[in-house]
């Protein structure tokens, strides 16, 4: 399985949403990082077939998705970023109806529902209707119809968000689990949601896709641009105002701060080993003067 | 469960449509049993009338037409119920001969223009006169009986049956794509295998049966309801027994034409709600669907009575919107056609066809939209 792009192109008037994206993927997990705004969930629908390129092509194997029609959508799993859901439907109903539009025999679908419904924890919440749900719960509905017709490519616009801590960690030990044969991009703002179980990490930027690698060769990138310095209080604010600045502690002897630089910003600075947030603030923290 | 069946579900389950469609039926009941005083005696003497129209009963319908006519010179006359109830069987009686002469002074007059238009060398229309003239001669008012009930079931159709159609098709109707946009299932809709191509069959076919239920729902209130008013007499007779077609070339009973006049009409309902399928997958929002819809609804309404009526082509129009197709009176008030190709096309032939050609656009239509379909 493969899917290709080659220079997706979205507008929206003139804006220009994606930008000529070309890329490939292939089975396993993509993590899908971008400020607010930088494109992902418009390149999702379009991968989704919810959404059209401009310009620009996606195929799948070869062949072109939107000449592939249902046959590409019957291998689709697709979570959009806000869910939809009809209010007086149960868990259930809800499940069921969208079963039907994937098309599968109602006996499978019975089985599948069960199955999906107890792997996002929410078997006692079966017959609740889905206006009564809390959010996260919502969330989880969502991410069981995505995975009912047990897709060969799944797109799962921010799965994460609204999930308490404990689902969360459900949610990405059940994507590792399904990974291996399958096509999986997902977007989020939460860095460790993708950290350990991300095959590559495709980062967004003004519709532009500006890396695309593995966590451990991105990491690499800014391997002694981390920095972890000590400063007064009075000092934090002109650290903010000239560095990236990420975590900042309160320790006995004054404030820490976490700082991402090119160059060594204080003499008392050193070097620490580097994360995924740290990448993100790299990338997208903006707000700095220099 | 089959695309269908969810999607009648998600019909069905609209609140609306259950106020609005008691509100509307409990009016019709109560305008309907609040105007029901004397039917009962009336009904009595038409009994005493009912049958074939015979010489002999013309005649002396006539007489007692003539009796009671000049009661009234006397002065301080205050007829009875029953007195009024007969004089409405006689008169009525009189009604259906003076139909007769006029459909034979009618015949003289096309026969005269016949001869003119072949003089002309107008072939098509010299057609056309003879077709009206050979269904004139087939008319015969030759039965009486008492014929309230089929005649108020016959214009429940273009009054009460049209403005159910329209109000109930367009509540349950309008939101059956909107919806989906609003409440965002629509991505789960158009990713789906079966989400474009079969759920947009799925939700035509809804809107087609929804049409047929509504219809049938509202057709089994008005014969219910006058059959238990009116009693069940009358069918049989010539539709020219009502005021509206008195002048009507078509002769069809009562009987006869309800059923042409239902099937028209639920043609056109179905035209109707898969036009409101259209746009409804056009609109952003159910609020705009439902107006737009209305509108279009509304149009032929709202068009004669701000136009011109006697300029021909807009009237000839306005006969085939679908608003008016769904009254279906227009088609057969009056002998209306048009040669095509060297044959006269009857207004109903031209209704049914306008009917199918929305019906079917609007299916092609609904089909590319949702092919095309994006979520922006
Ligand atoms: N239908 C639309 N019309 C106009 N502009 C749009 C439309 N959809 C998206 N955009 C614009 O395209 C850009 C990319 O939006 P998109 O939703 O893809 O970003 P995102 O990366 O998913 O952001 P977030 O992290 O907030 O979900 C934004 O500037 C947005 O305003
Ligand atoms: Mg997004």
């Amino acid at each position: 399985m493969r899917v290709k792009l080659e220079d997706v192109t979205k507008v929206f008037g003139d804006k220009r949403a994606v930008d000529g994206v070309t890329t490939e993927l292939t089975n396993g997990v993509y993590g899908f990082l971008g400020a607010n705004g930088s494109g992902k969930t418009t390149l999702m629908r379009m991968l989704a077939a919810v959404s059209r390129p401009t310009s620009g092509t996606i195929t799948l194997n070869g062949e072109d998705i939107g000449k592939m029609g249902d046959r590409y959508r019957d291998m689709l799993g697709y979570l959009p970023q806000h869910i939809g859901y009809y209010k007086h439907f149960t868990v259930e109903k809800f499940l069921a109806y969208i079963a039907s539009l994937k098309g599968l025999e109602k006996k499978t679908a019975a089985v599948k529902i069960t199955e999906l419904i107890e792997m996002v924890n929410l078997t006692d919440k079966r017959k609740t209707k889905m206006g009564k749900l809390s959010g996260g719960m919502k969330q989880r509905v969502g991410i069981a119809q995505a995975l009912l017709n047990d897709p060969k490519i799944l797109i799962v616009d921010e799965p994460t968000a609204g999930l308490d801590p404990k689902e969360r960690i459900r949610f990405r030990n059940l994507l590792a689990a399904i990974a291996k044969d399958r096509i999986v991009l997902l977007s989020t703002h939460i860095v460790s949601d993708i950290e350990y179980i991300a095959k590559e990490i495709l980062i967004m930027k003004d519709g532009r896709l500006i890396e695309k690698d593995t966590p451990q060769n991105l990491v690499h990138h800014i391997e002694r641009k981390v920095w972890s310095v000590n400063a007064e209080e009075a000092e934090v604010p002109a650290y903010q105002a000239n560095y990236k600045v990420g975590n900042i502690s309160r320790q006995m002897d004054g404030i820490q701060l976490r700082i991402i630089s090119e160059e060594k910003p204080a003499v008392n600075a050193v070097n620490v080993p580097v994360n995924l947030e740290d990448l993100y603030l790299y990338y997208f923290d903006e707000e700095v003067g220099a | 469960m089959s695309l269908i069946k969810w999607e009648l579900v998600k019909i069905f389950k609209q609140k609306s449509l259950y106020f609005i469609g008691i509100f509307l039926f409990a009016w019709f009941a109560y305008v309907l049993f609040s105007n029901t005083s004397g039917t009962g005696l009336t009904r009595q003497v038409y009994k005493e009338w009912e049958g074939p129209l015979t010489a002999e009963k013309i005649d002396r319908a006539a007489k007692v037409n003539e009796e009671k006519s000049a009661s009234f010179e006397q002065e301080e006359f205050f007829p009875d119920e029953r007195f009024m109830a007969e004089m409405a069987v006689v008169e009525n009686i009189a009604q259906s001969q003076h139909i007769e002469m006029r459909r034979d002074e009618k015949v003289q007059e096309l026969n005269s223009r016949i001869s003119a238009a072949e003089a002309k060398g107008n072939g098509a229309l010299a057609d056309r006169l003879e077709l009206e003239k050979q269904m004139l001669n087939e008319l015969e008012m030759n039965k009486i009986a008492y014929y309230r009930g089929p005649l108020e079931s016959v214009d429940f159709v273009n009054v009460f049956g049209l403005m159910l159609t329209g109000a109930l098709l367009l509540i349950g109707l309008a939101g059956i794509y909107s919806n989906e946009h609003s409440s965002g299932v629509e991505n789960y809709i158009l990713s789906a295998k079966n989400g474009r191509t079969a759920t947009m069959r799925a939700k035509l076919a809804a809107a087609a049966i929804f049409a047929t239920v509504v219809v049938l729902a509202w057709e089994l209130f008005n014969l219910g309801a006058r059959a238990i008013v009116y009693g069940t007499s009358g069918w049989d007779l010539p539709i020219q027994y009502s005021f509206k077609y008195f002048s009507s070339p078509y002769s069809f009973t009562f009987m006869e034409y309800h059923l042409i006049q239902l099937a028209i009409h639920l043609l056109a309902a179905i035209a109707f709600a898969c036009l409101i399928v259209v746009v409804s997958t056009l609109a952003k929002s159910t609020v705009v669907s439902f107006f737009v819809s209305g509108f279009l609804f509304g149009l032929p309404i709202l068009a004669e009575s701000i136009m011109d009526l006697n300029v021909a082509w807009v009237e000839n129009t306005l006969r085939y919107t679908l608003t008016n197709i769904m009254k279906v009176e227009g088609l057969f008030m009056q002998f209306k056609s048009v040669s095509a190709f060297g044959n006269v096309v009857m207004a109903p032939y031209i209704g049914v066809a306008a009917a199918v050609v929305i019906l079917v656009l609007s299916m092609i239509l609904a089909r590319f939209l949702i092919e095309k379909k994006q979520i922006a």
